[in-house]
């Protein structure tokens, strides 16, 4: 029970009563018989003229919002859902968005129908994350159609907002204790009522913002993209009619699910863990909390538990939907990547365990204004790790996975006057700058963007110095952020600026998992990424350089003392101060030493690698003059790193017998260096017997623990950050050394059993 | 004399010739793609045959800057950028993982990537200097290191240095200076600066634009070289135009220095002939449609003039590079039609050329639409394009039988009149796309059909948008109207320039800015030789709320421009902005503030509207034969008069159902639809409000 009384009415649904199907006092829904038939050419056309619509919400919304949050790295969401609130469409914006609108509307369908009611050409507005909302930040519009007074629709829009209010620039609250600590939350709001918009709720949403101006506009942008979708959909059903329309939606869903149920049915049924770290619940704090998932699938069911997550502290939690976005998240791309993202419909082959009062499901009041970067993350990367092991057993799907991404959003949110003398506050976009996970067959995309936003963007330096007292002294690809592997997970970039035509000091607002450590999405003993990386040189000389006609371009040019930002901290930055961030690279697919000595070659000479993690993590020596391999000396390297790998002992499967065995299609396999053979996990490299299928096999490999500072040059000791011991964890094959599965975890805490599968699956 | 016309790129280069009498005759050569400029010549060579030779321009339009960027055969390019920045093309803002990519396309993540960089890394210079957004030098450039950046290019090999430094389209001083160290240091060595490609905020589709200008330059510069070499070898005089992205043309000494104007000016021929065709029927706004080989391409005509965009995105590279804006998806006539899952797709895997459609017979097995037109009697097998293919129709049924029918469990015809009727409704989406969503009424415009299979599905899709009329610009020329409108164009020279201003707006600023780009237009108008009277000026502002990040474009009157204009060019800003966002969209508190200013420059050069030579008109043209067709308004196959549509007379009215051959193409008139063709051969459809008009169709031929 939350101690705030009467705070459980505004919980978002359960799943169980969602399905009961509110029938609201006042109108009907409408609906139609599940055997409604709808002729093909019917279906294909009305299918494409809703994916259209929606598509054209996501291009009103950017074309009319006036946040560089939503225009520029598409922080915003679009969906048509059902007359219950499932979705049958959403853009490929911000999915973690647009999952939740399916339970911000549910909610609206039990409590508004009554009263004030809802009706044709009314509007709703909500930052609730109880109800449903990711955070505060993100504000959902959203409208029901109704059709001859049944209820035929909703579509909806959400946008990321720089300032919704609270004690923190860009409503980051790093201090809240709970929610009053932070921008309010609007349950549902009537904001048009019969088509016209409610000046006096419109007053009570943006009077608490910094930014109210900013709000108005992109508020106007929301209703642009509502009138625009239920404009379309209107004149759809003029010409196919209602019953033909809803047919449609209803079986676009229906083939979503039969094509994922399909697709899961084809897979060994198993469980799948992962526990990923968010560590800071607050500014001061220096602990590490864990989400607990153990994702298990059965037939075409899965099912995420999240038992053993972490109780709420601090203000790192999320509110009701949490979970739900974070593994839809996941989903999307890599298991529904050719299907309709009828979210609506995936739901059906879910089930969430997920009891309240932890970190991914607060009571409230608990602080949640970070919520969409730290626990919808956190489920995100557990779901994103699960889900990519269990597509691993498939030859064919294994194509479709990635490697972890960057695993946090780093916030940047700055405030202060600009180079006009107007005040300002805003969420910068570089962190969009973050690289994505290998593949089973490739190199990871560098500079990617964050798994959640399928088509985010940066801005040009030039914008971001118009609009903003900045000088960009460098944005680049950094090396050796990308996750060791055979395939190398994508670069991460970076970003520095000295303040330039500010009159005054600017205020930082830092909050992101993945800072003290890095995330752990590797595959098949791939390595992480690098943590992310926020600094502040104090008191450098880039005036006076600047001033002598110097341009520096690299931290290593600057003199200065170096200041750490902790991961939820808020600072000011000075006129001889330099800002730095250096964002997540993606996690790396297979074990370092099987990359092909030329690809690191390669690595090096393009300034994705170094020539020392070259040789110390990838275990390929270079010629120092020519940049030439050595072979010999690589040979010998990559050798004595096997030895290492099993404490000195020399494995005894040879490099030579391992050619040409790996990647046999015919077998089932967990990973790619894992087999089943007979109920037994075996090595596919050597054939060693790992263990019992139905054991933690990683009890049976060989175990080494490192400190996270090997893995990158970037990564700074954990105890910088927190107290507790956090370091890597790797574990290789006793037969042939071969690196089958990383870890990055707490070493008080046993290895994850990542995967087991079903007797006789 | 003849004007003449040449589309060059694809399999076949296209000829076109224009007499001043305005009669026109076609030529089709195989292209030469080792050497396209063979190809033109041997077209050219075709043409004349003899009467009379004289040329009084030569218009080309070609694909070769776009293949090579494609291909990635371009010439070996150097770029300087501002120290600490030299990852702009690298970075691509993040979003070149999915630039341009349907929507459907950016959810496999697993199938994204950055494409291959024009500009490898190996070959980027970062040279100290910086200024800053106001155009002040913070940094002064470190010209010695600029010397040795240059010097270690040219080591490497590198052919073309293009230089792209942060504000110099606010300050070019830096990027001048660079180009001075050249020329003394390494005379010869052409380098090409971002403020002159294209003086717009922006570093990364700035460096875009001016690396693959670079880029291309080199390759497109021979390709000229060697047309006009062969036009000197016949002693023909003649002026080269060459088509630009943009939808005009460019003389030869203007393309050679702006190449990367090439690059998607294939499209833009047909959009330019329908402006002219347009042009004596009234049409003012038109919806171009263009549906050839591998793709359905969509443009737009408003008020006369084709619309244009500021920045296009040509494999996930976006550029601010002028050109008319054509939206397209991959359903043409060699696209693939398939079923998965119990699911209809058309596209956008095409068959290509080779093996192409099951019905050339040339082993392709799976359908494309071409077989279901096959299928559904539209297309003759014993008259495809103009019978030199003999079309194999027993094929189209297999293919369609296999790969739709049965895994559908319909009849072949059913499967195929699906098949068609879906294909309709994704043009129909696509065109609905291009006007609904920009705030256009599609039932204000006329439709050009055009492409090898454009007049065959427009009376569908056409009438699924309500649009009234649907015109085949100039009959058989509808086939190669690329060529056609390249024969047609006006000089075109688009100029844009950032300028933050907010209103109210001093008027005098605003006039200033513009006449500046202006007179330089009239500089180049008047080196392209272009007469004062033959030259017209258009002046547009990119305008927005201020907060905003994305523009919309608005016409302003000519100059010189007073003080009460500023609160008409905000009154039409409003106007716009409310009918293409709707209702509650307008922010009353918002400030309105111009982001750029942009004119458009044109030559006239008043070619004729011209159609194929004139035949005597018989008093009434012979019905060549009937044809079974599949009409899905009646569900099954009807007996079809098919005419012959150099035969028709203009006074001639044909009410559907009936199809009008056009040797190179067939144009359908539907049931419940009339068509009269014009004296140079147009075919103009309505849906017929009354059935009294009608002298030919809903019938059988005599005899």
């Amino acid at each position: 029970m939350s101690w705030v009384a009467g705070a459980e009415r505004f919980y978002a649904p359960e799943e169980g009563s969602r399905k009961l199907r509110p029938s609201p006092s006042g109108f009907a829904l409408h609906r139609v018989e599940p055997e409604l038939p709808v002729d093909l050419i019917t279906f294909e056309v009305v299918s494409h003229r809703l994916w259209q619509i929606c598509d054209e919400m996501g291009a009103t919304l950017r074309k009319v919002s006036g946040s560089p949050v939503a225009t520029e790295a598409a922080d915003f969401a679009t969906m048509i859902a059902d007359e219950n609130g499932a979705g049958v469409y959403m853009g490929p914006y911000v999915l973690n968005h647009a999952v939740v609108l399916e339970d911000i509307i549910s909610w609206t369908l039990i409590h508004r129908a009554d009263n004030p009611g809802i009706a044709g050409n009314d509007m709703f507005l909500c930052n609730d994350p109880w109800v449903g909302a990711a955070h505060q930040n993100d504000v959902a519009i959203y409208a029901p159609l109704f059709l001859n007074g049944e209820l035929f629709a909703w579509t909806g829009t959400t946008i990321h907002q720089v300032d919704v209010g609270g004690p923190s620039p860009g409503s980051f609250a790093i201090g809240a204790e709970d929610v009053f600590g932070e921008g309010p939350p609007l349950p549902p709001v009537k904001i048009m009522r019969d088509g016209v918009l409610q000046s006096d709720i419109e007053d009570v949403y943006i009077r608490r913002s910094r930014q109210p101006a900013m709000l108005a506009l992109d508020l106007r942008a929301q209703i642009a993209a509502n009138n625009v979708a239920q404009s379309r959909l209107r004149a759809l059903v003029e010409k196919f009619g209602a019953d033909s329309v809803k047919a449609v939606m209803k079986k676009v869903m229906d083939r979503t699910e039969k094509a994922l149920r399909d697709r899961l049915d084809g897979l060994p049924d198993g469980i799948w863990r992962h526990v990923d770290n968010i560590e800071v619940a607050g500014a001061g704090d220096r602990r590490v909390y864990q989400v607990r998932c153990a994702m298990s699938k059965r037939g075409s069911d899965l099912h995420f538990d999240f038992t053993g997550t972490d109780p709420q502290i601090g203000m790192i939690n999320g509110g009701s939907g949490s979970a739900m976005a974070g593994v839809m998240a996941a989903i999307l791309p890599m298991l529904a990547g050719d299907q309709t993202w009828a979210s609506g419909a995936i739901r059906r082959l879910l089930r969430l365990t997920n009891p309240r009062g932890t970190l991914i499901n607060a009571r409230y009041p608990a602080a949640c204004s970070i919520a969409s970067t730290s626990a919808i993350c956190a489920v995100h990367n557990c779901a994103q790790a699960t889900v990519a092991k269990m597509l691993c057993t498939h030859p064919e799907y294994r194509r479709r996975v990635l490697a972890g991404g960057g695993g946090s959003w780093p916030a940047m949110q700055v405030m202060g006057r600009d180079q006009y003398g107007r005040a300002f506050v805003t969420q910068l976009q570089e962190p969009t700058a973050m690289g994505f996970g290998a593949r089973a067959w490739a190199d990871g995309v560098n500079t990617a963007g964050p798994y959640a936003i399928p088509a985010a963007r940066n801005a040009n330096v030039e914008t971001t110095e118009l609009v903003w007292p900045m000088l960009v002294l460098y944005r680049r690809e950094v090396t050796d952020t990308g996750g060791a592997g055979r395939w190398r997970g994508g670069l991460g970039g970076n970003f520095a600026f000295v303040l330039h035509g500010a009159s005054e000091d600017i205020v930082h607002v830092s909050a992101a998992a993945c800072v003290a450590f890095p995330g752990h999405g590797g595959l098949s003993g791939g390595c992480p990424g690098s943590a992310c990386r926020y600094l502040i040189l104090r008191n450098s000389n880039v005036n006076e350089l600047l001033a002598r006609g110097r341009l520096p371009t690299r931290l290593e040019e600057l003199s200065g003392d170096v200041e750490l930002l902790g991961p939820k901290s808020e600072t000011q930055q000075g006129m001889d101060d330099v800002y730095e961030i250096t964002f997540y690279g993606g996690a790396g697919y297979g074990d370092p030493i099987d990359r092909p000595v030329d690809a690191v070659m390669a690595d090096v000479r393009q300034g994705a690698v170094s020539r020392d993690a070259a040789r110390d993590i990838y275990g390929a020596v270079l010629d120092s003059e020519t940049g030439e391999v050595d072979p010999m000396a690589t040979r010998a390297r990559r050798e004595a790193m096997r030895r290492e790998r099993l404490g000195g002992v020399v494995p005894y499967a040879s490099v030579s017998d391992i050619r040409g065995r790996q990647n046999k299609v015919s077998d089932t396999a967990i990973s790619e260096y894992v087999t089943v053979r007979n109920g037994r996990f075996v090595c596919a490299k050597c054939d060693h017997h790992i263990s019992d299928c139905g054991e933690n096999y990683k009890l049976h490999l060989a175990i080494r623990e490192f400190p996270i500072t090997d893995l990158s040059p970037l990564n700074r000791d954990p105890s910088e950050y927190v107290d507790d011991h956090i370091v890597c964890r790797t574990f290789c094959c006793p037969g042939c050394a071969t690196q089958v599965d990383v870890e990055i975890v707490d070493r008080s805490l046993p290895p994850i059993w990542d995967c087991a599968l079903d007797r006789g699956s | 004399m003849r004007t003449i016309g040449i589309d060059t790129g694809g399999t076949f280069t296209d000829l076109i010739e224009i007499r001043d009498e305005g009669t026109a005759r076609l030529h089709k050569v195989p292209s030469t793609p080792r050497d396209f400029a063979q190809g033109v010549l041997s077209a050219l060579d075709r043409s004349a045959d003899g009467r009379d030779a004289k040329v009084a321009s030569l218009s080309l339009g070609t694909t070769i800057a776009t293949n090579a960027f494609l291909t990635r055969s371009g010439a070996r390019v150097g770029l300087l950028a501002t120290a600490g920045h030299g990852d702009t093309l690298k970075i691509m803002r993040v979003y070149g993982r999915v630039a341009g990519l349907p929507s459907t396309a950016m959810q496999s993540y697993a199938d994204t990537d950055k494409p291959v960089p024009v500009v490898p890394s190996s070959l980027v210079r970062e040279i100290a200097e910086r200024i800053d957004w106001r155009g002040e030098v913070v940094v002064p450039l470190d010209e010695e290191q600029a010397a040795e950046s240059l010097h270690s290019l040219l080591a490497t090999g590198v052919e073309i240095v293009a230089v792209s430094f942060l504000w110099s389209f606010v300050n070019p001083r830096h990027e001048r200076r660079i180009r001075e160290i050249a020329r003394d240091a390494f005379p010869g060595l052409e380098v090409i600066l971002s403020s002159d490609v294209v003086p717009k905020l922006g570093e990364y589709e700035r460096s875009v634009s001016t690396a693959v200008n670079a880029y291309v330059s080199p390759v497109v510069t021979r390709f000229l070289d060697r047309v006009e070499e062969g036009l000197v070898e016949r002693d023909l005089s003649a002026p080269m135009l060459v088509m630009h992205s943009s939808g005009g043309v460019g003389t030869g000494a203007f393309t050679r220095q702006h190449a990367i104007t090439t690059l998607f000016s294939g499209p833009a021929g047909g959009v330019i002939g329908a402006k002219r065709v347009g042009e004596p029927l009234g049409h003012r706004d038109i919806i171009c449609t263009d549906m050839g080989g591998t793709s359905f391409d969509v443009g737009l005509i408003l008020d006369g003039r084709p619309l244009l965009r500021t920045t296009t995105t040509i494999d996930q590279h976006v550029m601010f590079l002028p050109s008319i804006d054509i939206v397209s998806i991959g359903a043409g006539g060699g696209s693939l039609v398939s079923v998965t899952d119990g699911r209809l797709h058309i596209g956008p895997q095409s068959a290509g050329a080779d093996p192409g459609p099951a019905c050339y017979a040339r082993g392709g097995e799976r359908p494309t639409l071409t077989d279901v037109d096959v299928v559904l009697g539209y297309i003759d097998p014993h008259r495809f394009v103009g019978g030199r293919m003999e079309l194999d129709a027993e094929r189209a049924r297999r293919a369609v039988a296999t790969h739709v029918a049965d895994p559908l469990g319909m009849t072949v015809e059913a499967a195929a009149a699906a098949a068609f009727t879906v294909a309709n409704a994704r043009m129909t989406d696509l065109v609905r796309k291009v006007t609904v969503e920009r705030g256009f009424d599609p039932r204000d415009f006329a439709l050009h059909a055009y492409g090898g299979l454009g007049p065959l599905h427009a009376p569908f899709f056409g009438s699924d948008l309500d649009v009234d009329p649907v015109v085949v610009p100039l009959g058989q020329i509808s086939s190669v109207f690329s060529a056609y409108g390249i024969a047609v164009s006006d000089l075109l020279h688009v100029y844009q320039t950032s300028r933050v201003l907010a209103a109210p707006f001093d008027a005098a600023e605003l006039e200033h800015a513009f006449s500046t780009m202006e007179d330089r237009a009239k500089r180049q108008l008047s080196r392209d030789g272009i007469p004062e009277p033959e030259r017209r000026l258009h002046r547009f502002l990119e305008m927005r709320y201020q907060g905003q990040f994305s523009e919309i474009s608005v016409p302003v009157k000519a100059g010189p421009l007073r003080a009460p204009d500023s609160d008409e060019i905000v009154a039409d800003f409003e106007k716009l902005y409310l009918s293409t966002f709707g209702a509650g969209s307008l922010w009353s508190e918002g400030k309105i503030e111009v982001a750029a200013l942009r004119i458009e420059a044109i030559g006239l050069r008043k070619v004729p509207v011209a159609g194929l030579d004139p035949r005597p008109f018989p008093a009434s043209a012979p019905c060549v034969r009937n044809r079974e067709m599949y009409w899905p308004t009646e569900g099954h196959f009807v007996s079809t008069p098919v005419l012959q549509g150099d035969a028709l007379s203009p006074a001639e009215v044909i009410s559907g159902p009936a199809a009008v051959d056009l040797t190179t193409t067939t144009a359908l008139v539907p049931p419940g639809w009339s068509c009269t063709r014009d004296r140079l051969g147009t075919l103009v459809m309505s849906p017929s409000d009354d059935g009294g008009t009608q002298r030919r169709g809903s019938g059988e031929c005599p005899g």
